[in-house]
């Protein structure tokens, strides 16, 4: 297979701009209701941010991170950071509208990273994985700092799965050989698609399931104890989905 | 890279003694003019913290050890992490590791002892955190960075050791939680660095001896007089009510229409019971009053 060379990154300035924006409004707004310090509020709204960048730049080893040589980003998380910490009210009346530009921006977190990894002539698994990275580290950052289980890795909202099925379509489209503009433009569609049907269906990831153990019961001990066990494990999930949604 | 080297202030490099220059890409540790060994200083004091902040969790061997070098070098393998300019100063100069292993043996050991020295841990740590902020900032400034990610790096350097001692021991980073002005000083110090070097051209070892002092006073001052961070406070309603909210108008009084007497429109009714379902599909003879029902049951 020849490896098609993205040399022109095509990736509207603007859109980075306002992705960058709303992670660190929605940044600023998490640390606030978490009662965290001018300095904390700051820190979190920039890695929400500029997170899954800074991941991305040092695992590429391309040079200083791009919002350290672009003033810009850190001025953007300074007016979120300000902007939570004191109109955390206001913030709060425009949470219906986050909500609706993460889901729409959702691919192009990804995009970010793959298109990237692709520009520096990397292989696809490595451009797939940089651009889950760049989708969900941030978050995973903003989780650790506060002390918390990343949402990342709980079992809950489709949000990193997305990430990986948009990775998978992106990377896939561009070495079918599409236009890398196409690629980009149906990557984003297809993400925010699969996010508002996930929003809506209230879809949820699913937790391990003991397939061997389940066997092994149906094998030794008949059906009604099998069927006992399942239940018991769907108690378990059911629980633990609770527990999670409760957070 | 020679522009990096021009920018070193040549008044200064006779005090620099223990620079390494590894490769031409690498940061310079330099221009202080403070000597070589206070880096290593601050890097120990850092460690020993970290340490004994371990030791007292009751943590293992390796876990005093790894907390120790976390604590102590985290910092400045943030900052070269960022900058990305070849391998670390921590790595390529091999007594920052030994004097993270040092401390580590006496936070090991003596941790009861820190707790009872703190006084000194606590000035100890406020000269090392005004140290580090400058010395970030300063890698920041020498490769062209803008001002800004300077004082980004600068406080990072200084606090980022604290950030990953807590991750590493499972608590929430208590940095960033409202208490004490340790990260809030390493950013006045980093801005101070940032704004002396760059917009008033003072040589960097000034700056870096002017930023310790700073950081020292403040951190001192916060500890004395109980200075604390405060949580995020909502301004939304004031300023809404201050500056935004349209006054609101007397309302406006509601006519009440006189009361009035129902007057019969219609001399047409319907029997009382017009809507009970129960009477409804019955036959004709047995409709009506209760005591034809009564009759029927009774017989």
């Amino acid at each position: 297979m020849s490896t098609p060379v993205v040399d022109v990154i095509a990736f509207p300035a603007f859109i980075t701009i306002t992705t960058v924006t709303f992670g660190g409004l929605s940044g600023a707004l998490h640390a606030t209701k978490r009662g965290l310090d001018p300095i904390g509020v700051f820190t979190i709204s920039l890695l929400c941010a500029v997170g899954g960048g800074i991941i991305r730049d040092v695992l590429l080893q391309s040079g200083v991170p791009t919002f350290l040589v672009n003033p810009q980003f850190l001025g953007l998380a300074a007016v979120a950071a300000v902007t939570g910490f004191f109109l955390a009210g206001l913030v709060k009346l425009v949470v219906p509208l986050i909500t609706v530009v993460d889901t729409l921006l959702i691919g192009s977190w990804v995009l970010l990273g793959a298109e990237r990894a692709l520009a520096y002539h990397l292989g696809s698994s490595a451009a797939i994985l940089l651009g889950v990275i760049t989708a969900t580290g941030g978050g995973l950052i903003r989780d650790l700092l506060c002390g918390e289980v990343p949402a990342m890795v709980k079992p809950g909202e489709w949000y990193g799965l997305i990430t990986i099925i948009a990775a998978l379509f992106f990377v896939g489209l561009v070495r079918l050989g599409l236009p890398i503009g196409v690629a980009e433009a149906s990557t984003m569609v297809m993400a925010a698609v699969l996010r508002i049907a996930a929003m809506r269906g209230n879809w949820h990831t699913p937790t391990a399931y003991d397939l061997w153990g389940d066997l092994e019961s149906r094998m030794t001990a008949g059906v009604e104890q099998s069927i006992r066990k399942r239940d018991e494990t769907l108690k378990q999930n059911e629980q633990v989905l609770n527990d999670a949604s409760r957070d | 890279m020679g522009s990096l080297l021009s920018t070193v202030d040549t008044s200064l490099t006779h005090a620099v003694s223990t620079t390494h220059v590894h490769m031409a890409t690498t940061i310079e540790v330099l221009p202080t003019s403070l000597p070589g060994w206070t880096q290593l200083a601050a890097v120990g004091v850092g460690a020993i913290s970290g340490a004994a902040f371990a030791a007292r969790r009751g943590f293992d061997v390796v876990g005093v050890l790894v907390l120790s070098v976390a604590t102590g070098l985290g910092g400045l393998l943030l900052r070269d992490t960022l900058l990305q300019r070849g391998t670390s100063i921590v790595l390529t100069d091999g007594r920052y590791l030994i004097i993270a292993a040092i401390a580590a043996v006496i936070g090991f050991f003596f941790a009861g002892l820190v707790d009872r020295l703190e006084p000194v841990v606590v000035v100890l740590d406020a000269l090392a955190l005004g140290f580090l902020a400058a010395a970030g900032a300063n890698a920041a400034l020498a490769i062209q960075l803008p001002p800004s990610a300077a004082v980004f790096i600068g406080a990072a350097t200084a606090a980022g050791g604290l950030v990953l001692r807590d991750l590493l021991a499972g608590v929430a980073p208590g940095i960033m939680r409202p208490g004490v002005l340790i990260a809030a000083a390493a950013f006045i110090g980093a801005l101070v660095f940032t704004v002396l070097v760059v917009y008033t051209g003072m040589a960097r070892g000034q700056a870096q001896v002017i930023v310790v002092l700073v950081v020292f006073a403040i951190r001192v001052l916060a500890v004395r007089l109980q200075w604390r961070t405060r949580p995020a406070r909502d301004l939304t309603d004031r300023i809404w009510d201050r500056w935004i909210k349209i006054p609101k108008r007397n309302p406006l009084p509601i006519e009440i229409a006189p009361e009035t007497t129902p007057t019969a429109v219609s001399t047409f009714s319907l029997p009382p019971d017009w809507d009970d379902t129960s009477t409804f599909l019955r036959p004709p003879g047995l409709r009506s009053n209760g005591e034809a029902e009564e009759g029927r049951d009774k017989r």
